[in-house]
């Protein structure tokens, strides 16, 4: 047996420690110290007070008391419930701010923006989606941005408004890469045989890539020219029972040498077409419904690009998710003209949406000049490709980093947002702040913390759940900004 | 500098969902310091002793749980008067009748409570119904009140999972006569509700607790370092390894499996292995520092799970209190290896499926759960062959390690994962989007989690002589280095806990 300790020694141990750890700061300069090369951070009592108390309202904008989801909380592992309540202890205590549904967001702040120059094209672009049921090819809405609209994280959401809206079904232009889309019920696989060009990665100008800012090549590896190279794309549905929504497929390619592409749906006899062309074509199968699994297979002793498949309806209106990550643009300035008005001829744009910025945060400046002209010369591109299409960029959103201990949202925000809106204006484009209809500063966050969270858990990005918002909300506003336009324009009449 | 007094008073009685109090804040340490000091005045008399823990808890969980304190209260009597009308029944149908009775209610409380949801959801998809969760609890209070709280929703009380596991195993042994009812309410109710293990455990049988409620209090030096090395260590393990890798990788790619790659999905997985043991035992391992210091011990809840050499050792490694709560109050009643071989595999497999349904209500925990029951089933199936030993081949051990470390760490990705959603698209980037040749970029990319993975792994896996060590020299220090060693540590929390977040990696693939 060892000595016997009295309760009071382990009081006053605990105190000690304490005491010591309450004053140990008043030694020290407030921010960081360096202590052998290492660099450490100065708790201050400011930060044990916090933690004693709740503090004073952040910037809470919304209105109603937080989500219950007792399913979810349910659907946890209790027994580490306390362990699984992480990251948010070591914070300063916040008020839990209450979780908003897409209309009740800032409705104010989410309004468009629009030009007053800008009201012939809206309009015309209102009449044009309103006919788009009765067209021979579906209109688009090309939506380009960059990892927050990954996995088609918000576009999915605005497809669905839109579609329902103006009609159509389908996901839309899709590259030749594996896609798992839980939204539209697809997966894609392609064979490996297939070379990828981007916009992100490739360096020598002008390129060869088509409206998804990607190619994809399949060059025959073999020396005989009578024999040939294949390679495939399989597409599927994850589960079998549900509707995936297309039953038109278009292909965007060149071609040379003797090439061949079939298509082969279910367990029917493959459907055989001979491609060949300098310039971009398209090709159309039109299959009478949807199959549950579907195969391109293509053949060349040359040389098949493709520029993308569209999986779309005959008719109504296409939401094309084209996703870039890590980018500030789009980058259709490297791109060959040449290229970009031959798909633009083929295809029907009726909207461009510009959704960028969060590559921008990180390296915090106080001039934005630099990006500005990358948008302007960007926007410039669009209007001279896509002729009276209207555009809209879609400002940054809200996102938070930790410094000393403490998260907050990222201090040159408000800066980028005013870049953004006057590239966007002084081009003739329309504007959306997402930035202010998420909340504004600190809104991110709020939305990782909720109890159905909105971010993730990077404070950059959206949840699944999150990015249905955003998109339900933009949609909205879009098809509000439309029927305003028609109420209030006296050439309303005349459509 | 200024502290508001007032409001620190105001909020110390206000319940707030957001704040609870946890071990990893510091207005826990406040309070422990406030338990300590009074504590000292009162620990004489086991009874005041008892009442003041008692007290203390149900505050901490009213101040983590608010008004579900009435449960556990309502628990507490309960069992107290079942524990005392089955030992007080003679003949052994009424011990079992009362017996019976009081498992039931724990089981159905535990039922409605946790359950509702599981249940309705199994049914509606069963039967392709549409029935909605209703609170029937409160439609009752609302009624008998005249108020109008919702009953569209139940939510689950903190730790209802294990104090009705503990008050299950009190009336058992109480009829078993394994140990005798208490006499005293406030004895029973402190030790269903004590608070350092009343949340995660570990599960206290009656047997070796309540014994310790009529023990003066002892706390030898020794006992002390090692409560303060376990306090460290739990801290460490939480903040350091399991909130740091978490924040940093895990939950960022659990949140959405496309948006990384193969590779990055996998590290993911073993880094949620390091993680889940580092959160879970580094709670134990504070629960039972914190006992220790008040002066009652705690059983050991994990050790070293990571180096069994099979999923049986696994179980007598990790989370010990429960394996041996299954294995004493499940198992052997359903009737263990008594009734031949099949029926043992199906003993066991239906020991694991309701132990994975104990975790979490949800069909990822009656698979995880099922995944470790036939995996026990064929280590059991194995090792009963003609001519199978235990190895001692150093080679062949590590290699049955290595085989039962992957098989627990591919069974937490359905604990983990938010729901069968996630499962596909974890497996669907694993196999079309794995890119094993960006594993150098992605480790430099994540440095700060990639470090502490390794190091942690690393620590888990060093012989348990090294580590002995380095307790048995913070035992014998002297109480200044001690006190220096704890203040240390908590700079380091501060700075891991206040570390800037990682940025997002744009990996292609």
């Amino acid at each position: 047996m060892g000595k016997q300790m009295k309760p009071y020694k382990s009081f006053l141990f605990v105190v000690t420690v304490l005491a010591v750890l309450l004053f140990l700061p008043l030694l020290f300069p407030e921010g960081t110290i360096r202590i052998a090369g290492i660099e450490l951070r100065v708790y201050r009592l400011q930060h044990i007070s916090e933690d004693l108390s709740v503090p004073a309202e952040g910037p809470l904008r919304f209105m109603r008391p937080a989500d219950k989801t007792p399913r979810e909380e349910q659907q946890r592992a209790d027994t580490i419930r306390d362990a699984e309540i992480p990251e948010k202890k070591e914070m300063p205590a916040r008020k839990r701010v209450p979780d908003p549904a897409p209309e009740e967001m800032d409705l104010a702040a989410s309004e468009l923006l629009i030009p007053k120059d800008l009201r012939n094209e809206w309009n015309e672009m209102g009449f044009r989606l309103l006919k788009a049921r009765e067209g021979s090819k579906p209109l688009r809405v090309l939506y380009f941005g960059d990892s927050q609209i990954e996995n088609d994280r918000i576009t999915s959401a605005f497809r669905e408004i839109v579609q329902q809206k103006y009609g159509g079904t389908g996901r839309g232009l899709v590259p030749v890469e594996n896609i798992y889309n839980t939204a539209n019920n697809l997966i894609q696989i392609p064979s490996e045989t297939w070379e990828t060009a981007s916009v992100a990665t490739s360096g020598k100008e002008p390129l060869d890539l088509g409206f998804l800012c990607k190619a994809f090549r399949v060059v025959h590896t073999g020396n005989r020219e009578d024999s040939l190279t294949s390679s495939w794309i399989r597409i599927r549905s994850i589960h079998e029972q549900a509707e995936t929504g297309y039953s038109v497929v278009s292909l965007y390619y060149r071609a040379s040498g003797m090439s061949q592409v079939s298509l082969a749906l279910n367990d029917r006899e493959p459907v055989v077409k001979e491609i060949k062309s300098h310039a971009i074509r398209e090709l159309r199968f039109h299959l009478g419904r949807t199959p549950g699994s579907l195969e391109l297979r293509f053949e060349t002793n040359g040389e098949i690009t493709v520029y993308g498949i569209a999986l779309e309806s005959p008719t109504g209106i296409m939401v094309d998710n084209i996703a870039l990550r890590g980018m500030a643009v789009p980058g259709w300035t490297r791109i060959d003209t040449s290229r970009l008005k031959q798909m633009a001829s083929l295809l029907d744009p009726a909207l461009v949406i510009l959704h960028y910025g969060i590559n921008v945060v990180p390296n915090v400046s106080s001039d934005y000049g630099y990006y500005k002209a990358y948008l302007n010369r960007e926007l410039a591109c669009f209007s001279r490709i896509l002729p009276d299409i209207p555009v809209l960029l879609v400002g940054v959103s809200d996102m938070a980093r930790k410094t000393e201990g403490l998260l907050a949202s990222y201090p040159n925000l408000e800066l980028i947002l005013t870049v953004q809106k006057e590239a966007a204006l002084e081009n003739g484009c329309a504007f959306w702040n997402l930035y202010a209809s998420m909340g504004g500063r600190g809104s991110m966050i709020d939305w990782v913390e909720r109890k159905s969270p909105l971010g993730n858990p990077d404070y950059v990005h959206f949840t699944s759940l999150g990015a249905e918002k955003v998109g339900t909300l933009l949609a909205r506003q879009v098809i509000k900004a439309l029927e305003q336009k028609q109420r209030t324009d006296p050439m309303a009449d005349v459509y | 500098m200024y502290i508001d007094i007032n409001h620190i008073i105001n909020e110390l009685f206000a319940y707030s969902p957001e704040t609870p109090i946890l071990y990893t804040r510091p207005v826990f340490w406040v309070l422990f310091a406030g338990i300590t000091g009074v504590y000292s005045l009162l620990y004489k008399k086991n009874l005041v002793r008892n009442i003041f823990l008692l007290l203390v808890s149900l505050f901490i969980y009213y101040k983590t749980n608010g008004s579900f304190v009435v449960l556990l209260v309502f628990s507490c009597l309960f069992n107290y008067l079942a524990g005392l009308l089955i030992e007080k029944k003679k003949t052994r149908a009424g011990k079992k009748a009362w017996l019976g009775m009081a498992v039931f209610l724990n089981l159905l409380v535990l039922a409605y409570f946790k359950y509702a949801y599981f249940f309705t959801d199994s049914y509606n998809k069963l039967f392709r119904n549409d029935l909605e969760v209703c609170n029937w609890l409160v439609l009752g209070f609302n009624r008998l009140a005249n108020i109008s709280f919702d009953v569209s929703s139940i939510l689950l009380p903190v730790g209802i999972s294990f104090y009705t596991f503990q008050a299950i195993s009190y009336v058992t042994d109480v009829y078993r006569q394994r140990t005798g009812a208490l006499r005293n309410v406030f004895d029973f109710s402190f030790y269903l509700s004590f608070f350092p293990q009343l949340v995660a455990g570990p599960i206290v049988r009656a047997s070796t607790f309540i014994p310790q409620l009529y023990r003066k209090y002892s706390l030898t030096k020794q006992e002390f370092g090692h409560a303060l090395f376990l306090i460290l260590k739990g801290l460490v393990k939480k903040i350091v390894f399991a909130d740091l890798i978490a924040s940093h990788f895990i939950d960022r790619v659990f949140a959405s499996p496309l948006s990384y790659t193969g590779i990055e999905n996998i590290l993911s997985l073993y880094g949620y292995s390091l993680q889940i043991y580092a959160d879970f035992s580094g709670y134990t391992d504070i629960a039972i520092g914190l006992a220790l210091i008040l002066g009652f011990r705690l059983p050991v809840n994990f050790n070293e799970p990571y180096k069994a050499v099979s999923l049986s050792h696994f179980w007598r490694r990790w989370h010990i209190s429960l394996s041996l709560w299954l294995r004493d109050y499940l198992y052997i009643p359903l009737g263990g290896n008594r009734k031949g071989k099949f029926r043992t595999c199906l003993h066991l497999l239906i020991t694991m499926i309701l132990g994975g349904l104990w975790h979490g209500a949800n069909l990822r925990f009656v698979i995880w759960g099922t995944i470790h029951g036939v995996f026990l089933v064929l280590d059991k199936l194995w090792k009963s062959l003609p001519g199978i030993r235990p190895t001692r081949s150093r080679f062949l051990r590590a290699m049955n390690v290595f085989i039962t470390f992957h098989i627990v760490t591919f069974a937490w990705l359905f604990f983990r994962a938010k729901n069968q959603e996630i499962i596909h698209q974890f497996f669907y980037q694993v196999q079309h989007n794995l890119n094993l040749g960006l594993l150098p970029e992605i480790i430099r990319g994540y440095a700060i989690p990639m470090i502490l993975m390794a190091t942690g792994f690393i620590l888990v896996f060093i012989p348990f002589k090294i580590k002995e060590q380095v307790r048995g020299w913070f035992i014998k220090s002297p109480v200044y280095i001690k006190m220096m060693v704890v203040i240390l540590t908590v700079i380091i929390l501060y700075q891991a806990a206040s570390s800037e977040l990682q940025a997002f990696i744009y990996f292609r693939f």
